[in-house]
């Protein structure tokens, strides 16, 4: 019996990646649904932490997943989907903050916005003064340093992920990821609240 | 300096709070496109589409409006133009920094200049996108006594019958009519009822175009009370208090004076939402250098809710408000009283340190 070599699309996931790209381009409408639906959470969740604003990151996952279907047609399988999104998640991130650099971020989502696991009420309003202060000094930073930081410190990206994601090389993301560090280092040093949130490892 | 941990934890609300607003307009934007797509004949900027012909050939007039790309100079001042377009027919028009998509039986005006942009919809569509404009020449859209102006956006406004409405696709209009205004933020829609065209043509020669009633002038910064001051809020209806608390919120960033009108109003009831509208207030105050008003507000909290929720925040504000004011001696005093009331508070670490820092002095 001779080898069976598999192609790319042989595998199954890229395989549906590929059709659901395809339906999407073709104008499907429940396709689309489908791709929206199962990218949501991910391109919310990144944006959220990147602006630390519920309704910043409702209107950048609105304003990613519109440039997703306008420039689907481009997307040609050299990587994975999740992972193309992601990067229009992030240069739709970075243009927002170059239009809005130097002002400050939302103020004070309310205390239920924060999710039930927080272990008790007083924490909860220390994580939520403590996350405030850690975005204004995050506002006042370059859009390249504020996204490399925020992607590898509270995305949980690595430095390699994190340079892919911004098209930089690695040197050039610990360059604005150490910069970043040292203006919240610097502010925590005058900010007794916002150290004291991150002495607590960054965790209510 | 000390160092700041490699990971910090910020909890993602849940996504699905989120989700349906997204979606719905995320998906009327692209039905949008996909209308506009079908319908224009052309989108390539920079271009105009003549119509020819009789009978319901499309007639666009230009007077004094030169088609631009963004990187040409805008319109002549002070000279007004008119676009008009018939079934079947739209056309694309670029104005400074301004994309503006006309739709199919549309008559619309337009007025340039070197302050601002108004746009006369007679009757029709346009479609507008607007990069922000703090810093910027103003942009308004009048249709009827409705003016819909611009603060950063993508939206569209219609006329027919005397019915004007307005869509938001991104970012916040301003609505104003003769009995008040409001903000239309991304997602939403506002629609009148049959509006009386009472008023005189949106232009005279050189004069700039006004609505019925003025809308209220954004100043750059959002933040500047020497501007002229926007009318203050209705108070937020008895049922609509969390509307209220969190439109407010959301204007903080770009129009923190109407936020606080609005935290203002709120503030005077005796309830749950009174007491968080007092504190976000104070807060407020805080965080725009208005340090005596942010002190009042603390004041005041305490005196009215002294077991509210935020009564131990409000606590902390007293003392971070006085440090910024330069009132160290104070500021220790009122951290030394934050302990006596809660010493295992969450802002007791804080507390703490500023008393150590007192005795190290």
């Amino acid at each position: 019996m001779e080898d069976v070599v598999l192609r790319p699309l042989d595998r199954p996931a890229e395989a549906a990646e590929a059709d659901l790209v395809g339906r999407c381009v073709r104008g499907e409408a429940s396709a689309q649904r489908e791709l929206f639906r199962s990218r949501f959470a991910q391109v919310y969740a990144t944006v959220y932490r990147l602006t630390g604003s519920v309704p910043e990151a409702e209107d950048l996952a609105q304003e990613t997943f519109e440039e997703v279907f306008r420039s689907l047609r481009g997307f040609r399988g050299d990587a994975r989907l999740a992972t193309w999104i992601d990067r229009i998640a992030v240069r739709v991130a970075c243009r927002h903050f170059g239009r809005r650099r130097g002002r400050p971020p939302v103020s004070l989502e309310l205390v239920d916005d924060i999710p039930d696991h927080q272990p008790s009420f007083e924490r909860r309003i220390a994580a939520r003064e403590g996350i405030r202060r850690l975005y204004e000094v995050l506002s006042a930073l370059t859009p390249a340093s504020r996204v490399a930081f925020t992607l590898w410190a509270i995305d949980g990206r690595t430095i390699s992920e994190t340079a892919r994601l911004t098209a930089s090389t690695a040197v050039a993301t610990k360059v604005r990821i150490w910069r970043a560090r040292r203006a919240v280092e610097q502010r925590a040093a005058d900010d007794p609240v916002l150290a004291a949130f991150l002495e607590s490892g960054g965790r209510p | 300096m000390k160092k700041i941990p490699d990971r910090i934890d910020v909890p993602v609300p849940p996504p699905e709070a989120s989700r349906d607003g997204v979606e719905r307009r995320v998906f009327e934007a692209l039905a949008r496109r996909d209308r506009e797509d079908g319908r224009a004949p052309s989108r390539a900027r920079g271009r105009m589409i003549w119509a020819l012909g009789l009978g319901t050939v499309a007639v666009v007039t230009l007077f004094a409006l030169r088609i631009t790309t963004r990187r040409e100079a805008p319109v002549a001042p002070g000279v007004p133009s008119t676009v008009a377009t018939g079934p079947g027919q739209g056309t694309r028009l670029v104005i400074g920094d301004a994309i503006i998509d006309v739709g199919e039986n549309t008559k619309v005006g337009v007025l340039a200049t070197n302050e601002e942009t108004v746009l006369d919809l007679r009757g029709g569509s346009v479609d507008c996108d607007v990069p922000p404009r703090p810093g910027r020449p103003g942009f308004r859209v009048l249709a009827g006594a409705v003016s819909v102006e611009v603060l950063a956006t993508r939206f569209a406004v219609r006329s027919a019958d005397g019915r004007v409405q307005v869509e938001v696709a991104r970012g916040r209009v301003r609505v104003a009519t003769a009995t008040g205004s409001e903000t239309v933020a991304a997602g939403a829609s506002w629609s009148s009822d049959a509006v009386a065209r009472d008023r005189p043509p949106a232009w005279t020669a050189g004069a700039p175009a006004t609505a019925a009633a003025p809308p209220p002038t954004v100043s750059p910064g959002g933040d500047d009370l020497a501007s002229a001051a926007p009318p203050r809020a209705e108070p937020p209806a008895a049922d609509q208090p969390a509307a209220a608390f969190v439109r407010a919120q959301r204007l903080e960033p770009a129009e923190p004076h109407r936020a606080a009108d609005i935290y203002a109003a709120l503030s005077r009831r005796r309830d749950v939402w009174g007491a968080l509208a007092l504190y976000g207030l104070a807060e407020l105050e805080h965080r725009r250098g208005r340090h005596s008003e942010a002190l009042a507000l603390a004041e005041e909290y305490a005196r009215r809710f002294p077991r509210g929720a935020n009564a131990q925040e409000i606590a902390w504000l007293r003392v971070e408000v006085l440090a910024a004011a330069g009132r160290r001696e104070d500021a220790r005093g009122a951290a030394a009283a934050y302990l006596a009331r809660y010493p295992q508070g969450v802002f007791a670490t804080p507390a703490r340190r500023i008393g150590d820092a007192s005795a190290s002095e």
